[in-house]
């Protein structure tokens, strides 16, 4: 079997390098062979990010420059990230999943499902606990909707409670989770996911 | 439990077999259904593009689509048969709505408008058939705006129309 693919979108900020990061940890645990792709607009910023942070190997990394709104290469033309992903499976014959995160962008932004097999959005408390209510594809046709900076709900007056109550209104109850990226928390909830979804182990 | 599923995992199909709309398969599925040995997995249309996915069968079996990325799913794709056990993907064709411009400067206005809003959409003759992947409520919301640009009719097509 070729690897899983999997999206992680969300706007700016939100942490979808910092889940990556975690994502990393634990699948290096769990012996899961993973890559990863990141997009940018004109730059290799998240790339370098992960590249220097060492947790796998520089040529698992690849990195995309989407020229435009981001959402173009993962939906409307996803060709550069399909040619990414195909030369990591050429690469790398024992990879289970490549991880191809989108750069940060809005509310509208989706993955074509020609790209990633599952994907997932990342938004957080501080940009306001008014985000799920506004109903964007993001965050009401992703497969998973992920709540990063828990942590930071008592300083930007945000009532999690009602975020999340909120969130799966809008997503008929389909998956929300939290988490705090810089802390380590929620992570394997999200990881578990990933696995149940497109790893199957 | 069949041969090659293991107790609380998945049964993993990574491979399309042939599809019952060929005449073979087609007796095939139906010597499998007679005898009790045939299993449907009914998909949406808008998740059929994924080459993995996680779904359970008409008899409440656990499976795992893990198909080469070569490979895409078809209504009548069969993904198992063997050890008594055959399992056919079901994807209608889903609820769509039919766009029909009045004339050629509204045929243009209304393709831009339903590109702006990323909706999937199939060319039919002289209309524009659009995939509804969700409630019907906006859709008819973003369609009463492209009425104040360009003139049109709506037609709702029902799921295997």
């Amino acid at each position: 079997m070729t690897a899983a693919r999997v999206g992680i979108g969300g706007p700016v900020g939100s942490g979808k390098t910092a889940l990556i990061e975690r994502l990393l940890e634990h699948f290096a645990q769990a012996d899961i062979e993973v890559a990863v792709i990141t997009n940018d607009l004109v730059t290799n910023e998240d790339a370098e990010r992960l590249r220097r942070n060492g947790q796998l190997a520089p040529e698992r990394i690849l990195a995309v420059q989407a020229g435009a709104c981001p959402h173009t290469v993962i939906r409307e033309d996803p060709t550069p990230n399909l040619v990414a992903a195909d030369r990591l499976d050429r690469q790398f014959a024992n990879l289970d999943i490549i991880l191809l995160e989108s750069g940060g962008d809005n509310l509208a932004s989706t993955f074509s499902l020609d790209l990633v097999d599952w994907w997932m959005f990342v938004i957080d408390v501080s940009g306001g606990d008014d985000i799920p209510r506004k109903r964007g594809p993001g965050v009401i046709k992703s497969d998973l909707l992920v709540i990063n900076k828990t942590d930071l709900a008592p300083h930007v007056g945000v009532d999690l409670e009602t975020m999340f109550g909120e969130a799966r209104r809008v997503r008929n109850n389909a998956t929300v989770l939290g988490t705090n990226c810089r802390a380590g928390e929620g992570i394997t909830a999200v990881a578990k996911e990933i696995r149940d979804a497109v790893l199957f182990r | 439990m069949v041969y090659g599923q293991t107790l609380g995992q998945p049964l993993v199909l990574s491979a399309v077999l042939g599809n019952t709309r060929e005449p073979s398969w087609h007796d095939r599925a139906h010597a499998a259904d007679a005898a009790g040995e045939l299993e449907i997995v009914r998909i949406a249309p808008a998740d059929a593009p994924r080459r993995r996915m996680r779904l359970r069968t008409d008899k409440n079996r656990d499976i795992a689509i893990a198909l080469p990325r070569e490979i895409g799913l078809v209504d009548g794709a069969v993904l198992r048969n063997e050890d008594g056990l055959m399992i056919v993907a079901r994807i209608d064709a889903g609820p769509r709505l039919r766009l029909t411009p009045a004339d050629l400067a509204s045929a243009l206005r209304l393709g831009y408008f339903c590109g702006n809003l990323h909706w999937k959409a199939n060319f039919v003759k002289d209309s524009i058939e659009i995939q509804m992947d969700g409630p019907d409520r906006p859709f008819q919301d973003r369609l009463a705006d492209a009425r104040k640009l360009c003139a049109f009719t709506v037609e709702r097509l029902e799921a295997d129309t």
